[in-house]
């Protein structure tokens, strides 16, 4: 419901609650109840707009102050220099960490599947599917960047349109609070919300059950 | 179909670790001829150079979505009978829905192991 007709509706819910008590209403009576509705919306109106105004700035100024403790963690040791955070680039690095953790640890697997050959028996059997069973533990590295490339999008998201809206603020109020202070990159798709795992996806049992005529 | 474990496979995805993971998973299955493509463009390029028995593909991939590859594989006279499984973490049951109706052999969801991708194989070869 819209602003005017909430408070049309009040003015007349009190209009005829009086009208009721007093059988006729005087000019007077008209014009206390009209001060008394605009005085409560009013009121109304202001503490909410207030507490949301507070609400935004306050996750604005917590997501900057986040920001400022991820620069102090990359200053230069020798400088001092303090690099611009940009939280894609931070998600990245872990990306590109587990990445990198990935191949040592199927390096490894390499390794063990080579030493194993030739044995024989079932200890090279045993072996070979130790080795397998790191190979398949690696793959979370592919699910991790797909879920961090979701964070990603989520925070980008919330960084642009909690500064674009403390901006307007400060724009409305005249005050220098809410400037943007976005560091983070590129324009923001909705739809990237969307991609990537779901926390609770469908199994592959599931996945099974839809593809039910696919048997050999 | 009976399997042809000599046959030439190609492995589609962005990720360089996933690649790998599946080309070691079919060697444990008996399959040493994989060829290996980044995306979905990349992957029909090689397809019209070289005849594959298997695409195992990823599919969020960029610029070339793994979907858009099995797509234009069905609709190629040449390729469309390549077996084509979808392997993706995407296992919300309407894109599953889309990639049957498109024409995939199969679907896997990730993670997974070799077992799973053994019997997702034989579900389009018959046992081996």
């Amino acid at each position: 419901m819209s602003t005017q007709a909430k408070l049309g509706d009040s003015l007349l819910k009190n209009l005829m609650s009086q009208r009721e008590q007093k059988g006729e209403l005087s000019l007077e009576d008209v014009g206390s109840i009209l001060q008394q509705v605009a005085s409560d919306f009013t009121a109304g109106v202001s503490e909410m707009d207030v507490f949301l105004r507070e609400e935004i700035t306050r996750m604005a100024e917590y997501i900057d102050q986040a920001k400022k403790e991820l620069a102090d963690m990359m200053k230069d040791g020798a400088s001092g220099t303090t690099h611009k955070v940009n939280v894609s680039e931070q998600l990245d690095a872990v990306v590109k960490a587990t990445e990198h953790a990935s191949n040592e640890i199927m390096n490894v697997a390499d390794a063990i599947q080579a030493a194993a050959a030739g044995i024989g028996g079932e200890k090279e059997q045993q072996l070979m599917d130790a080795a397998t069973k790191l190979y398949e533990a690696c793959s979370f590295q592919d699910l991790t960047g797909q879920r961090i490339n979701k964070v990603i999008s989520i925070i980008t998201y919330m960084d642009e349109k909690l500064h674009a809206i403390t901006h307007l603020f400060s724009k409305v109020s005249g005050g220098a609070k809410g400037e943007s202070a976005t560091i983070i990159k590129g324009k923001f798709d909705e739809k990237e919300l969307l991609n990537g795992p779901q926390l609770a996806q469908p199994t592959q049992a599931d996945i099974d059950a839809l593809f039910g005529d696919f048997k050999a | 179909m009976t399997v042809d474990k000599n046959m030439q496979i190609l492995i589609v995805d962005d990720y360089n670790t996933m690649r790998r993971i599946v080309r070691n998973l079919l060697k444990q299955l008996g399959f040493e001829n994989a060829d290996e493509a980044a995306d979905g463009a990349e992957a029909f390029e090689k397809m019209k150079q070289k005849k594959y028995g298997l695409i195992v593909s990823d599919w969020n991939m960029a610029p070339m979505t793994g979907l858009e590859l099995l797509k234009l594989v069905r609709a190629d006279p040449n390729l469309k009978m390549t077996p084509f499984i979808m392997v993706t973490a995407e296992s919300k049951p309407e894109n599953v829905m889309i990639a049957k109706q498109a024409g995939v052999s199969n679907y896997i969801v990730k993670p997974f192991n070799a077992e799973t991708l053994k019997t997702k194989m034989a579900s389009v070869f018959g046992p081996f």
